[in-house]
Formats: C-alpha cells, sequence, structure tokens
C-alpha cells in the first residue's frame, strides 16, 4: 500500500479495529453517497446502497490487496451496490456491465418508471428537474462514467481501472452520456441559462 | 473556445451545480452519523470505560476516606500513633470482685485504670 | 507533653515543693489523689483542675470530689500506707527501679478484705487510676502519679 495515503487506517482496519475502518467511513462517505446517488438518481436509494457499499467494504477489508488505492477500490465496490441496488428495483432488465470499443448505444439500459419521490418533488427548479429526466436517459454504466469524471475528477485510467473496462469504453460513454444530456438540456442551457 | 466545447463546458457546470444542491442537504450528514453511530462507534478511551472508571471511583473514594476521616473514639488498645503507655500493669488481683485493666486515651495520651468491681456495696 | 500534663506538673512540682519530704536517691516521688465519685449531684471539687477533663472522659460518674492528696516519697522496699475514707487503706511500695521505670505494688484493703492488689511498671512520670471500692456516696478512685 505504498503511496496511497489511507494506508495505516486499512492497515489496521485489516488488523481488526473498527475504529480506523471508522475513520475510513468518515474519510469517504460523502464520496461513496456522491457517486451511489450519480448512478440512482434517487437519494433514499443513494443512501442504501452507500450503506451496502461501505459495509461490505468492511467485511472484505482483509482481501484487499493494495494493488491499487484503496479509494479506487472503494469507487468499484460502490458502483458494484448502485448497479446492484438497480437490478433489485428492475429484477427483469438485463444490466450490461462490460463492453467493447466504439460501443455507443447502450443495451438493455434501464429507464426508471418511478416517480420522484416526495423530497426530489420539493422546491426543484426547472433545471434540476430536467437534468433529473436527462439523467434518467442514461444507463447506470453511463451514468457511473459520468459521475467518475465529471464529479470526482477520476481520469479515463482510473475510471477504466474502476470499472474494469477498457479506457475506450471509458470515453465513448463518456461521449454518449453528453450527447444525451445535451440533446436534453441543451435548448434549456442555451435559452435560459443555467440558475444556480 | 468552439461552440461545442462551450456548450460542453456550460453542461459540465450545470451537471454539477446540479450534484452540489443534491448532495449538500442535511439528511446526508445526518446519515452519515447514523451509518457510524450504529456500526462504527467511537470507542470510549480504556480509562473512560465503565470496567476501568467504577473501580478506580471506587478506590478514589476509600482512600478520600481513610485520609480525610478521623474516628472520634480511640480504640482502648493504642494505635501506632498515639504516644506509648507509660503504665504496664504486671499482675492485679482481688479479693472482693472481678477487676479490669483498661486504657483509654486521653489528650493522645493512653491512660491505664485498674479497676474493681464489687457490686457497688460499702463495706 | 500536652497542656493538661504540663498543668499535672506544675501542680505536683507545688505539692512537693510544700512538703517535708526531701528528694533521696532510689526513691519515686509520687503523688496520691483521693476521689469520691458519685452519682449523687455534680460538679467536681479538686485542686488539680487538670483531673476534670480526665475524669469526665475516663468515668461516667456526674461528681467528683477530691478528698486528699498526698505527695509521697516512695523508697525502696519500704512500704508507704495511707489512710483512705471509711476504712480503706492504701499500701505502696517501691518494688524496684528499672532505669526510667518504677516498679510499684499499690493495695488497697478495707474492713478485712483485700480489694485491689496490683504491680505497676510505671515508666515515670506515668499516671494510673485505682478504682472501684466503694464508700456511702459513690466509689473510691485513686490517681496515682508516679515520678514527678
Amino acid at each position: 500500500m505504498k503511496g496511497d495515503p489511507d494506508g495505516d487506517l486499512v492497515r489496521q482496519a485489516q488488523a481488526g479495529s473498527k475504529a480506523a475502518f471508522g475513520k475510513l467511513v468518515d474519510r469517504y462517505y460523502e464520496m461513496v453517497y456522491a457517486v451511489a446517488y450519480g448512478i440512482l438518481n434517487h437519494h433514499e436509494e443513494a443512501r442504501d446502497a452507500a450503506q451496502e457499499a461501505l459495509l461490505k467494504a468492511f467485511r472484505e477489508i482483509e482481501r484487499f490487496q493494495g494493488q491499487s488505492k484503496f479509494k479506487t477500490w472503494l469507487y468499484r465496490i460502490t458502483v458494484n451496490a448502485a448497479i446492484d441496488q438497480i437490478r433489485r428495483r428492475r429484477p427483469v432488465e438485463p444490466i450490461e456491465m462490460g463492453g467493447g470499443e466504439g460501443e455507443e448505444e447502450p443495451r438493455g439500459h434501464v429507464v426508471s418508471d418511478r416517480a420522484p419521490g416526495p423530497r426530489e418533488q420539493a422546491s426543484r427548479a426547472e433545471l434540476g428537474r430536467l437534468i433529473r429526466e436527462a439523467l434518467e436517459h442514461l444507463s447506470p454504466e453511463h451514468r457511473a462514467v459520468l459521475i467518475l469524471r465529471e464529479w470526482e475528477g477520476l481520469s479515463y485510467e482510473e475510471i477504466a481501472e474502476t470499472l474494469g473496462i477498457e479506457m475506450g469504453t471509458v470515453m465513448s460513454r463518456l461521449f454518449y452520456a453528453k450527447k444525451k444530456l445535451g440533446e436534453i438540456l441543451g435548448p434549456k442551457i442555451r435559452g435560459e441559462g443555467e440558475k444556480p | 473556445m468552439k461552440e461545442p466545447e462551450r456548450e460542453e463546458t456550460k453542461l459540465r457546470e450545470v451537471y454539477q451545480n446540479y450534484l452540489r444542491r443534491e448532495l449538500r442537504q442535511p439528511e446526508i450528514r445526518l446519515a452519515k452519523k447514523e451509518f457510524l453511530n450504529t456500526y462504527f462507534p467511537k470507542e470510549t478511551p480504556v480509562w473512560l470505560r465503565p470496567q476501568v472508571l467504577a473501580p478506580t471511583l471506587a478506590l478514589l473514594v476509600i482512600l478520600l476516606i481513610i485520609t480525610y476521616y478521623h474516628p472520634s473514639e480511640i480504640p482502648v488498645s493504642p494505635g501506632p500513633e498515639l504516644a506509648p503507655a507509660r503504665v504496664e500493669v504486671r499482675r492485679v488481683g482481688s479479693g472482693v470482685g472481678p477487676t479490669l485493666v483498661y486504657q483509654k486515651v486521653y489528650q493522645d495520651v493512653p491512660v491505664t485504670i485498674v479497676w474493681v468491681f464489687t457490686g457497688g456495696n460499702p463495706q | 507533653m500536652n497542656s493538661k500534663w504540663k498543668h499535672l506538673l506544675a501542680g505536683l512540682l507545688f505539692f512537693l515543693l510544700s512538703t517535708p519530704f526531701a528528694f533521696s536517691e532510689g526513691a519515686t516521688r509520687t503523688l496520691v489523689t483521693v476521689i469520691v465519685a458519685s452519682n449523687q449531684g455534680s460538679g467536681f471539687d479538686l485542686d488539680n483542675d487538670a483531673y476534670r477533663d480526665e475524669l469526665i472522659k475516663l468515668f461516667s460518674y456526674p461528681s467528683y470530689r477530691q478528698i486528699k492528696a498526698y505527695a509521697l516519697n516512695l523508697e525502696k522496699g519500704k512500704e508507704t500506707t495511707l489512710q483512705l475514707p471509711e476504712g480503706y487503706v492504701l499500701t505502696l511500695t517501691l518494688i524496684r527501679e528499672e532505669g526510667e521505670k518504677a516498679l510499684v505494688q499499690a493495695s488497697i484493703r478495707g474492713n478485712g478484705k483485700e480489694y485491689l492488689n496490683t504491680v505497676l511498671s510505671i515508666l515515670k512520670p506515668g499516671t494510673v487510676f485505682l478504682g472501684g471500692p466503694p464508700v456511702q456516696e459513690g466509689v473510691l478512685i485513686l490517681a496515682l502519679e508516679a515520678g514527678y
């Protein structure tokens, strides 16, 4: 775990220190939640997925070999937990995780058939509503690359390592996601501009 | 900057602002706190744990009592802190009744008393 | 030495200086105070005020009356006899001196009986109270102070 800023805490957690893992949770909860929310687009599900991801990381911490940084490992667990949450939501629709280069159109993408929750309904700007609706047009895989790139600031290489896909697939998924969002949000952006 | 690039930059900004708004909700902070308290509660320092604190406090109370408590009555047999008895009764006897030799402390000095019990009847 | 004992010593010195007895080697100066303790009445009638607190502390009688005080010079091997109220007799004998200690035999007799017979090793100066023989008013208490 050379060069890993979380190396000490991870070692302590692997030695059985619950307190050490608690410190890791304290450090990364918001990150885990953000990634889960970016994929699920729903707060309550994001909370459940975040919890599941962190508990899974705790259970499997001894298996973490240190080949990647702990944060990268945690990203992967979180994305998988969010995807699993979607599977629980719609068990019939197959979810594709991998894909070759040049992939543009996702196969079997999930379109949420849930109505926005009461929290989401309350006091959201029009643009916010549009963004959410636009994101619903993306598959979880596309949302994953979007959140990791545009919010977490990971490089293509890091995203590829995290998701276990080729760098080309990362780039194509990202291209597609931005294109889709642009199609939906573009008129709004061009017309009124973003209201923070 | 070219138009598509400008739009992409704008889109990024829109997306990030949206997430910033969504992710600063207080419920997230509460969820984190609840999660930590449930699954990873902070360890009480060793010296504050009941198994250590209770006996430590009990010992402290005992030490305080020993230090500050002064019994009002000192036993007949003087303790080591008193002046040594100045009178030693080598022998005592009586032809009229039981005798008693005892010491009482008067102003930190043990005083010896030799007493004969006669039933109180004057001769 | 606490203040009460200082008072006692002062009282003893007064008695000793006022007596015709001269100090001699192999002798122990001894003060005997004869007190009647009683349950009748209350109060302290004592020459030596130092006894007051002691008696209150040591005994439970409400009234103490000094009958007589003797200043003696006990000599080794010699008996000294004192007449006490109601026919009691106190006999003191200095058995020997053991360094700073005086070995003294004390006996109280009356009406043909030996009320008390004791051998005391007294680290001079030392005090012992002998008591119990009944009198009309109450009981006799003798304060024996040896080595003053």
